[in-house]
């Protein structure tokens, strides 16, 4: 059984006119364990689509199914890191962590909650801001802060929108590196499913099994690609090879003719 | 030395020499109940306190606060002495409504210890309502602003209540609650209320969505969501309603004391004005009026402190 079935969603937006559609017609299933990237030119949907899967947007016909029963609203068996990240600003960096702990794991007593999300900020390299509250910390900490707290939440699934994005090619490195240990489970656990929205194609491939790509205006899957390489992958190494060419090419040709971005063609050239 | 030059030489020193200064013109009008040795004095007290935050005080903010609150209060001090003595203003008809400050100061030393019952009779009255207040209001506020549907109807029927002055309540209250301290208070309560609970609601309106989607996907419950995530994410909005209700509670202290008080800054100023006292009763409006600024400033420090998350 999948971990994540999308059968058949549509989702649309109360527009001024009418009704705007956000997503036509996605299908799509995710294994358990599995880390499936999304990438869609800016509008098509990527958020629409996590939001469905956090459950906080409910689909106009179609349904998504976690463990077989369909999503009806949040679980603590998800995780999400929002395009805008989004910690609470009352609460210090540290207590945010915390308090996403306590969510997912009631009975974790406090003491072990404020120990793992030191564990989790020292990580994703904050230690020396946990007593910092978000206004005080530039986009990208704020970012690496609203990962920790996904991350430190241990969920079976992660759901993940551009959550690198506002993070420098340094850092990025790292996260990157990060998530995928923590994807691998650095223990007995088991891996984590990961749905993660990306605009950076090779993110995508040095990160996912398989590759979602969307088309814009109504969002519908343009395209699936599987994505071979050996883990643990190295960038610096898999980049090199033919089959790492002969993909991305695939990938940017599909990703230009779907859309025809002027911003879009900066990120992406080499 | 420049710099001690420098911060000597400043408009409210000045000021206060004029103020001195202006004690040696003759008297306009003969006021036999003016005191200018009280006026003097209180104006050496004000200038030893601008002297020593002038050289003490590091912080160019907050000192120029200092220089220039005390300034502005030498300039009124100059025009009530001018208006009221040395040049007789209002007349000799309507000297009695308008007392020198020398007079005003006297009765306020001399009523020194009454005075400090009053404020803590006031102070307690005020509290006991506004408190009330609050606790009633924000957590009405917050639940109805958290269920929209209802919240639109009570915001315009709150709307309405809130147009109608506690005033018009003080019959029905007296008639209505057990004892006179009763409707006092009931009075603060009304007063304070319609503020609180529609900056509450407001504020919980303008959470924004993120905060509240990403509430949501931690899956907390309803009484987390309302307690530990909508009301601080409201709490700024909330002191906007928090601030007007303090004010409207002093405003109406004279009113919630009329009823039965036989203490209280608000009796006293009622009680004196009502005897053609006005030396006394405008002793008493300051006294009200410094309790306000010391009241106002230790809720902003409270303010300041609650809200320290915010730029
Ligand atoms: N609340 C809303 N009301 C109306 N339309 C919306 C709303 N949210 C999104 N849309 C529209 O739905 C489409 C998909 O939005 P979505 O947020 O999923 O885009 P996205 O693919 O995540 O874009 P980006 O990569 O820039 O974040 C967009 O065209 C957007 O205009
Ligand atoms: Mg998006």
């Amino acid at each position: 059984m999948s971990k994540i079935e999308i059968k058949n969603l549509y989702a649309e937006y109360a527009d001024k006119d009418g009704k705007f559609q956000a997503l036509k017609d996605v299908s799509f299933s995710v294994r358990a364990g599995e880390f499936v990237s999304v990438i869609g030119s800016s509008g098509c949907g990527n958020s629409t689509l996590l939001g469905v899967l956090q459950g906080i947007i409910s689909p106009s016909s179609g349904s998504a199914f976690i463990d077989g029963r369909p999503v009806t609203g949040p679980g603590t068996n998800r995780a999400a890191v929002f395009q805008h990240y989004s910690l609470f600003p009352w609460m210090t960096v540290r207590k945010n962590i915390a308090f996403g702990i306590k969510q997912a794991k009631k009975s974790l007593p406090r003491n072990a909650r404020y120990a793992a999300a030191q564990v989790f900020l020292t990580r994703v390299g904050l230690s020396g801001s946990e007593h910092k509250y978000p206004f005080q910390l530039s986009g990208g900490m704020q970012q690496r802060a609203a990962i920790a707290r996904a991350l430190a939440m241990d969920t079976d699934i992660l759901l993940m929108d551009e959550p690198f994005g506002a993070i420098d090619a340094k850092n990025r490195s790292n996260m990157q590196k990060l998530l995928l240990s923590l994807w691998e489970g650095d223990g007995p656990s088991k891996k984590k499913t990961v749905v993660f929205v990306t605009h950076d194609i090779d993110e995508a491939i040095f990160l996912s099994d398989r590759i979602i790509m969307l088309s814009n205006s109504p969002g519908q899957i343009a395209a699936e690609f599987d994505v071979y390489f050996p883990r643990p992958r190295i960038h610096s190494t898999i980049r090199e090879t033919g089959e790492y060419i002969n993909l991305r090419n695939k990938l940017m040709t599909l990703f230009y003719d779907e859309n025809t971005g002027v911003a879009a063609a900066e990120e992406y050239t080499i | 030395m420049k710099r001690i030059l420098k911060r000597l030489f400043i408009v409210p020193n000045a000021l206060f020499i004029a103020l001195l200064l202006i004690q040696l013109l003759p008297d306009k009008a003969y006021r036999i109940e003016d005191r200018p040795v009280y006026t003097a004095a209180l104006a050496i007290a004000l200038e030893l306190i601008l002297l020593a935050a002038s050289f003490l005080v590091k912080q160019d903010r907050i000192r120029h606060i200092f220089t220039d609150v005390l300034g502005l209060i030498f300039v009124f001090l100059i025009f009530w002495v001018l208006a009221t003595i040395k040049f007789d203003l209002p007349g000799s008809a309507k000297q009695a409504v308008f007392p020198p400050p020398g007079a005003v100061l006297e009765k306020f030393t001399l009523d020194l210890s009454q005075t400090l019952v009053n404020i803590r009779d006031s102070l307690a009255l005020i509290f006991h309502g506004y408190l009330l207040a609050a606790a009633a209001a924000i957590p009405l506020g917050l639940f109805l602003g958290w269920n929209m549907r209802i919240g639109a109807a009570a915001g315009y029927i709150s709307k309405f209540l809130s147009s109608i002055s506690p005033i018009v309540y003080i019959p029905y209250a007296i008639v209505l609650l057990p004892t006179f301290r009763a409707a006092s208070v009931f009075v603060i309560v009304a007063a304070s209320f319609w503020p609180i609970l529609a900056s509450t609601m407001s504020g919980v309106l303008n959470v924004e969505k993120r905060i509240i989607d990403s509430a949501k996907t931690l899956c907390v419950g309803g009484f987390t969501m309302l307690f530990r995530i909508i009301l601080p994410a409201a709490l700024p909005q909330i002191f906007i309603g928090c601030n007007q209700g303090l004010s409207v509670s002093f405003i109406l202290l004279v009113s919630a004391e009329m009823i039965g008080a036989r203490s209280g800054l608000g009796y006293y100023v009622n009680n004196y004005a009502n005897f053609g006292n006005y030396t006394s009763a405008l002793a008493g409006v300051i006294t009200i009026g410094i309790v306000v600024t010391v009241i106002t400033f230790l809720f902003n420090l409270l303010q300041r402190f609650l809200l320290r998350w915010k730029q």
